[in-house]
């Protein structure tokens, strides 16, 4: 178990060291998918494109914010 | 040749080449230069399989929308990672990264564990200190070549093939510059060319992880420097913001 923590840890640093900006862009990428390819939310398919660029500046500025307070 | 594939792969390489340079130069400024380049061309050889296995399998066996997806994500964590460091040295907020610093620290933590000064001998420790950060950095550019080489454009193959002379030329550049000066490439403006690279990364992963969930951007490649002014703004905006809190002004 230590090992497979250990793992994550090095790859999770390796291309994202900040889990306020994962979970922010995960939550945004979920999103955009939903709004592209879920028909019932096909309707918002327009204004796709500007909430994934919102998502990832919203979890950017979160994740920067955040840091402060360390 | 696909040009939007050789300047990210280029740039981006060139400030892991520029990182993984410091510290072989530090080994072999205070170790000896034997064993430096030793470490350095064993982590080279583990890259190459590496890139020979996973680069062919990522070519023939995944198809280009989920790949553009996942590697959309991951350069956009990627980059924003990059980003985040280089607001928060811009605003004061975090120490500038210093190069000659670093490499001063590395020497000295070499001197102090009694390695430096045995010329002709094979060390241990320099030869794993070299190996691991030409191998970090160089699994970094592994990546970046992977990513920008076989998610750009309908070919994979030629994408690949022009990233890797990106990366290529960043070597042959960042290894001469080496040779010349023996000494840590502070002249190359470190944190400005991670803050470039980090806009860009951010910028082909919003492009590409969008067009791997079904987006058709407005003016198709064009809005790449829409993108990019985005980006540019938020962390303008952020800068701002942080050097204007009490106790941040620097």
């Amino acid at each position: 178990m230590k090992a497979i923590k250990r793992v994550w840890e090095a790859v999770f640093n390796f291309f994202c060291g900040d889990y306020f900006v994962f979970i922010g862009v995960a939550v945004t990428i979920i999103l955009t998918w939903c709004l592209e390819r879920v028909a019932v939310w096909r309707v918002l398919r327009p204004v796709s494109g500007a909430v994934l660029v919102a998502g990832i500046v919203l979890s950017f500025s979160w994740a920067v914010s955040r840091s402060l307070r360390k | 040749m696909y040009w939007p594939s050789v300047l990210p792969a280029f740039l981006a390489s060139m400030v892991e080449f520029v990182e993984a340079l410091t510290i072989v130069l530090a080994v072999g400024v205070t170790i000896n230069w034997r064993t430096s380049l030793w470490g350095a061309a064993a982590a080279f050889t583990v890259l190459a399989l590496f890139v020979a296995v996973f680069g062919a399998a990522i070519i023939i066996y995944i198809p280009i929308d989920l790949l553009r997806m996942m590697i959309g994500i991951i350069l956009i964590l990627f980059g924003l990672q990059w980003l985040k460091k280089s607001v928060l040295r811009y605003s004061g907020v975090k120490e500038l990264h210093d190069e000659a610093a670093i490499y001063q620290r590395k020497v000295m933590a070499l001197q102090a564990a009694g390695t430096a000064g045995a010329k002709d001998i094979f060390d241990r420790l320099g030869f794993l200190t070299s190996f691991k950060s030409v191998l970090l950095e160089g699994l970094e550019v592994v990546f970046i070549v992977i990513t920008f080489g076989s998610t750009a454009g309908m070919n994979k193959t030629a994408g690949l093939l022009s990233a890797s002379c990106g990366a290529l030329l960043a070597l042959v550049l960042v290894v001469c510059a080496g040779a010349a000066v023996r000494r840590p490439l502070t002249r190359i403006p470190e944190n400005t060319l991670k803050f470039i690279v980090g806009i860009m990364l951010v910028t082909f992963g919003t492009f590409w992880a969008g067009e791997g969930c079904g987006i058709l951007w407005p003016l198709q490649d064009g809005f790449l420097f829409g993108l990019a002014a985005i980006y540019l703004a938020m962390c303008a905006g952020l800068t701002v913001w942080l050097r204007g809190r009490p106790g941040e002004s620097n």
